[in-house]
């Protein structure tokens, strides 16, 4: 008897978390390297028991995340330890508890030289070692992320090293751990994307897209609402009118 | 409703007219920079009862039907490679094509790129390079006593040398021209690259057949006409709002929608 109730509630539940993905979409409109998301819902047919195979109700069922693996817009800051990435591509960051990938290209000095993220983490090569650059000269990432300094005492370029670039097998399985950082347990495939230097790659987010999506989830919202609220009344009446009978 | 998908074409395909328009404006005053157009075509369509189809066994058959657009989308940005106004430097080694025609620069990994912007300078060899220091096709080594350069309409570079009062021969500079030139890769640095669409490159003599010529001592200037830019930035806010005016309006009929008892 309440399972319009629970249908809607289903679809409900299913909406409020949609809510706050495109509320976290919206928030990160200007995080480097931000890639949006958006929940996939699916239907989920359940007999009623009264003849199996017929007359199955549909619930919603809220089937998991899609990632958007659009390019984001590159903004040239001229920033020498800026780097964005363009073509589907990941940096590979060392952190203490493993791996993580990301397409946050705001990087920085630590004293050693060494070249880490923002978040004190050091960016690593092909070969899995950090790079380490020489202080206050500066030095050029190509295009395939080989860097190369041109050193004045000897009056020659030197290859420093060359910047990990990754993509996985299947690009849709990666866990969001922070703002712009993925994590996964595929092994990593060298990907073709190339580097760009002194630009950074900002969120792919499309305000138009999550506000238009936002206006249609809300009148959803309140259309099942009104479902909703017109079950409680014809059962209120319901219990009302036999109770009134007996 | 569909209304709302659809206004939310409308407002980016504006969003991305406003920003070639920026980049337009942005590069008023850049040598030899041509103007980009951004192309709209409407969406496929959604057939709700299909035109042609047979209403009935006489044969009578559906006049117009119900076809509902979906929207817009970009077909196309390009370049418009109208000719700038030419804007006298008397550098003389500012060079300026009237007519059809891109310089030949030899990029640094052994390819050509095509340039209409002939602001050269020269490299401590004494070769013409680009500002980014890329030789100039064929490649021109000026020799280190001369005292002025000079570069003919056609394209033949001399040089007087101190002592010499004939100028000698330094070498002729080819131009390009393409069948498609909005097929070319604009790859920055007002540098561009050859690509399927555009054709192979036609190279020879400036003044030759259907290629312009070389004037020394003048700039080509950006062909951006400011007064267009503005109003085509006007037309496209005023097409960002009406779309934005489409989205609040299904958004309060929604809203009725949700309201009825």
């Amino acid at each position: 008897m309440e399972t319009p109730i629970y249908v809607a509630l289903s679809k409900q539940t299913g909406m409020l978390e949609e809510m706050s993905q495109v509320a976290n979409n919206l928030a990160n409109v200007s995080t480097t390297g931000f890639r949006g998301s958006h929940r996939l819902f699916q239907e989920y047919l359940e007999d009623t028991g009264k003849l199996p195979g017929r007359n199955r109700i549909s619930f919603a069922q809220d089937m998991g995340d899609y990632h958007n693996l659009s390019q984001g817009r590159l903004l040239n800051t001229s920033r020498l330890y800026d780097l964005a990435l363009q073509g589907e591509g990941y940096f590979v960051i060392q952190a203490p508890s493993g791996n993580y990938y990301s397409r946050n290209g705001s990087f920085t000095v630590d004293p050693s030289g060494t070249l880490v993220s923002d978040d004190g983490y050091p960016l690593l090569q092909t070969d899995g070692r950090p790079i380490v650059v020489p202080a206050n000269q500066p030095f050029a990432v190509g295009e395939d992320g080989a860097v190369t300094f041109f050193n004045q005492a000897t009056n020659a370029s030197e290859r420093l090293g060359k910047i990990a670039i990754v993509k996985f097998a299947n690009s849709q399985d990666l866990r969001q751990s922070g703002a712009s950082n993925f994590l996964t347990d595929q092994p990593p495939i060298p990907s073709e994307a190339t580097i760009k230097q002194g630009m950074l790659e900002q969120s792919n987010v499309e305000p138009v897209i999550e506000i238009t999506h936002m206006i249609a989830l809300q009148r959803s919202f309140e259309m099942i609402n009104q479902l909703v609220q017109s079950e409680h009344d014809r059962l209120k009446q319901a219990i009302g009118k036999i109770s009134q009978s007996a | 409703m569909r209304a709302l998908d659809i206004a939310s074409t409308g407002m980016l395909a504006q969003q991305l007219n406003v920003e070639v328009i920026a980049n337009n404006l942005a590069n008023v005053n850049t040598t030899g920079f041509k103007r980009s157009h951004a192309e709209f075509q409407d969406l496929l369509y959604q057939n709700l009862r299909r035109v042609g189809t047979e209403t009935s066994d006489a044969g009578t058959t559906v006049p117009t039907g119900i076809q509902l657009g979906l929207g817009v989308k970009t077909a196309a940005v390009y370049r418009i490679h109208e000719q700038g106004n030419l804007q006298q430097t008397s550098n003389s080694l500012d060079l300026a094509m009237s007519g059809l025609g891109f310089f030949e620069i030899q990029m640094p990994d052994g390819t050509l790129g095509y340039s209409r912007a002939g602001s050269f300078q020269l490299s401590k060899n004494g070769e013409v390079v680009t500002q980014d220091g890329y030789l100039v096709n064929p490649g021109l080594t000026i020799p280190q006593n001369a005292t002025s350069i000079a570069v003919s309409a056609t394209g033949v570079v001399s040089a007087t040398v101190a002592g010499q009062t004939t100028p000698q021969f330094v070498g002729q500079i080819t131009v390009s021209t393409f069948i498609n030139e909005s097929g070319l890769q604009a790859i920055g640095n007002n540098l561009y690259k050859e690509t399927e669409a555009s054709g192979t490159p036609q190279t020879g003599l400036p003044g030759s057949e259907d290629r312009g010529i070389v004037s020394q001592g003048f700039l080509e200037n950006s062909n951006v006409n400011t007064v267009s830019e503005i109003t085509n930035l006007i037309s496209a806010q005023r097409a960002y709002e009406m779309n934005s005016r489409v989205i609040e309006t299904t958004n309060q009929m929604l809203g009725t929608l949700s309201a009825l008892r």
